[in-house]
């Protein structure tokens, strides 16, 4: 597959049988249709695209996974394809050389297993497990301990990877079942994230369960990242989708006897959605480029922070600029809008990477 | 230097880097942070005569006219090298005018000006404002008559910057008062001690000079013409798409003294986001002004690209002044810290005009809406 063959197809597929109509039946009906969406991720090979080819996957790089992103963001695609084959890919790309990866990446490529990150992505410190997941000591062994809210799409995985904090500072990575005893997932709706989920560890013993790795708390920053960029990928294609919906509307609406695309206040608008969406993809290009450490981490926070900034601007203008009809839940503007809302803070909120761009400025 | 040189380019970039580190000075510096960082001053024009003897101001002009062959990408990162290191870094001849001449100019005009401008020897003063025209150039008025051998020129152009420093006047004047405007523009090249030619001093609000210049019955030569009659639009638009690229290099050096400012206060808690904010928007500048020499190189005209980069970097830059004057506080109205050129209030003042000239604003967010999204003209 080449990378032009996998957003063409994407594109097609988006027209023709999984077009904005269905992801707004999606997300109005509960989400009935995601096995359904599920499968389709795993029948166009979208699940392995980053894995190894000898593990059963395509082998591609981020810049690959990025191009897709774009196409899934334009077509207003659900979370699951980000929480079980990014989040979870990215973190286990991370893993040097366990067995236990290599069988783990073995069953995803061949749909067999269907992985979750156990963490709350809004900010670096709880993805790396600080603040949600801890290994504690006790007479039994050693457990996992601690909760992650706002977990998305625990409902379709079948299995959580769990990072957790040890004592020495670094971070233990583990393949938890749903079902192991001591875990238990609740779910929560609201309108921006829709169905979310709880995931609570009361001491899980660590020797009941698969540990794939342990990394320095750095790795997992260098994942965060990535993600970021990842995430902005689908951003910017979320604010392209809501762009081309704003344009098209301005071209055929007339006001006060002449069409909206012809004042030239609308035109500025215009032209301030698309400078935030050129930059932002300049941004992704860059951050791409960048090997790991403190090129990536900036680069990663520059594109995540102007991004998210982005797809707000664009959300906003695009409103405006359709007036009452794009407020509606029948629009597929409102759905775009939800996503980018949410999507703005998955992998650190603008505030957030501005202040590792800050961090990263004043030291000295 | 930007990141897309090639191995043999990051060499040539190291020395012109080398260069600019050991000759230029705080006097030339001071004098460029004034004079709006335009080639023409005394002390510019001391430094950029030895700069410019390697090949340096017009690198990616063929070697018969004085430059080095070089690719844009190389070009580009000799004047971020220039910004960056608070030295005069836009040339109306050198990078604006002399491509033209180049491409539309006649064997007499390159032969009389290209090599005397890369060896740094000679300036353009740019001439297309006028009272009466501004962002709208195509409503400007001063007109040339054809007389024979020569125009006979009359009017005022207004905010042309360094006409007392310069020695000619890259001069659009009307030359067919009945065709539709866009061909009724041309361009002259006149000299501007030219008999009939006053120029008066504009001093703006941050304590520049710009001028004014009156033209009554100068007589132009015919053959200081520039390319074709009437066609003077499409040179000058081709002439802005590079006017309009800002090199982001002095903003940065910019942003490095308010990081030492802000390092240097008690709690800068209050300052760090808006100095994140800045470095995004100066990374974004530097991202827009590489992609628009990559274009060049690949043979393309960054209209819409420098329509984005002129209105970024400009914005970003004048964001970028206020906060260091709400950085620096009182002391941002004292003198000149170390390692600054002009105090705060001075560089915000300053920043002014960056939103105004070289096309304002809004005409780049015409272009963008226009050639970038297919929206129509407005009526």
């Amino acid at each position: 597959m080449s990378l032009e063959l996998i957003t063409a197809s994407a594109a097609k597929l988006f027209e023709k049988d999984f077009d904005l109509g269905f992801m707004r039946s999606f997300r109005a009906s509960g989400q009935h249709e995601k096995a359904q969406l599920l499968r389709m991720c795993q029948e166009m090979g979208w699940h392995g695209l980053v894995i190894d080819e000898d593990r059963g996957g395509f082998g591609y790089q981020l810049d690959v996974l990025c191009a897709l992103l774009q196409e899934l963001g334009r077509a207003a695609f659900p979370t699951l394809y980000f929480s079980h084959f990014v989040a979870p890919l990215l973190t286990l790309d991370s893993v040097t050389g366990s067995p236990a990866k290599q069988r783990l990446l073995e069953a995803i490529a061949n749909c067999e297993s269907t992985p979750v990150m156990a963490t709350n992505s809004s900010t670096a410190e709880s993805f790396a497990g600080v603040a949600a997941f801890r290994i504690e000591e006790a007479a039994a062994g050693a457990s996992i301990c601690g909760s992650a809210e706002l977990v998305c799409d625990v409902d379709s995985a079948t299995l959580l990877i769990v990072p957790a904090l040890r004592s020495d500072g670094k971070i233990a990575l583990f393949a938890v079942e749903k079902d192991q005893p001591g875990v238990h997932i609740g779910e929560r709706v609201d309108q921006a994230y829709g169905r979310t989920f709880s995931v609570t560890c009361s001491s899980v013993l660590v020797g009941d369960v698969t540990e794939l790795d342990v990394l320095p708390q750095s790795t997992l920053r260098d994942v965060y990242s990535r993600c970021a960029i990842a995430q902005s990928a689908v951003l910017i294609g979320n604010a392209q989708r809501a762009m081309t919906f704003a344009v098209e509307h301005i071209l055929v609406r007339k006001q006060f006897g002449k069409l909206l695309a012809e004042f030239q206040a609308v035109q500025h608008q215009a032209a301030d959605m698309y400078r935030a969406v050129d930059v932002a993809q300049l941004f992704m290009r860059e951050a791409l480029e960048q090997p790991d450490s403190d090129g990536l981490l900036e680069s990663a926070s520059c594109c995540k922070a102007w991004t998210n900034d982005a797809a707000f601007q664009v959300s906003a203008t695009s409103h405006q600029l359709m007036g009452g009809t794009g407020y509606m839940q029948e629009t597929n503007l409102q759905l775009l809008t939800s996503l980018a809302i949410r999507g703005q803070y998955e992998f650190g909120s603008a505030d957030y990477h501005r202040e590792v761009v800050a961090t990263l400025a004043l030291r000295k | 230097m930007l990141r897309l040189l090639s191995d043999q380019e990051r060499v040539s970039d190291d020395r012109v880097c080398a260069y600019i580190d050991e000759h230029a000075t705080p006097a030339l510096r001071r004098e460029a942070e004034l004079g709006e960082y335009i080639f023409g001053g005394v002390e510019s024009r001391r430094f950029i005569r030895g700069f410019a003897a390697n090949g340096w101001l017009v690198p990616h002009w063929p070697a018969a006219y004085g430059g080095l062959g070089a690719t844009a990408a190389l070009s580009y990162s000799i004047r971020e090298a220039m910004s960056r290191a608070g030295i005069p870094h836009s040339f109306c001849a050198a990078h604006m005018a002399g491509d033209v001449l180049i491409k539309y100019g006649s064997p007499y005009l390159r032969e009389q000006f290209l090599a005397r401008i890369a060896r740094g020897e000679i300036e353009f003063a740019v001439g297309y404002s006028e009272p009466g025209a501004g962002s709208d150039m195509l409503a400007l008025r001063m007109k040339a008559e054809d007389c024979g051998d020569h125009y006979l020129v009359n009017g005022q152009k207004v905010f042309n910057t360094h006409a007392h420093q310069a020695e000619y006047h890259w001069l659009a004047v009307r030359t067919d008062s009945e065709a539709p405007n866009h061909k009724a523009l041309s361009i002259l090249l006149v000299d501007l001690d030219s008999p009939g030619v006053t120029i008066r001093p504009m001093i703006t609000i941050a304590g520049s000079r710009t001028n004014e210049v009156f033209y009554v019955d100068v007589r132009v030569p015919k053959a200081r013409l520039v390319g074709e009659p009437n066609k003077g639009f499409t040179y000058i638009l081709g002439q802005l798409a590079r006017e309009r690229l800002f090199p982001p290099g002095q903003h940065l050096r910019h942003f490095d003294s308010i990081v030492h400012t802000v390092r240097a206060l008690p709690d800068p808690a209050g300052f760090r986001q808006r100095l994140a904010q800045s470095k995004i928007e100066l990374e974004a500048s530097r991202l827009l002004y590489e992609r628009c020499a990559t274009l060049m190189d690949q043979g393309k005209d960054p209209d819409l690209e420098s329509s984005l980069q002129k209105l970024f970097m400009s914005d970003c830059a004048q964001k970028m002044s206020r906060l260091g004057l709400d950085v620096s506080g009182g002391a941002g109205f004292g003198p000149p810290r170390e390692g600054e050129e002009v105090n705060s209030v001075t560089k915000q003042l300053a920043n002014v005009v960056l939103t105004i000239y070289g096309g304002a604003s809004e005409i780049q967010k015409n272009i963008i809406a226009q050639r970038g999204m297919g929206l129509p003209r407005t009526r």
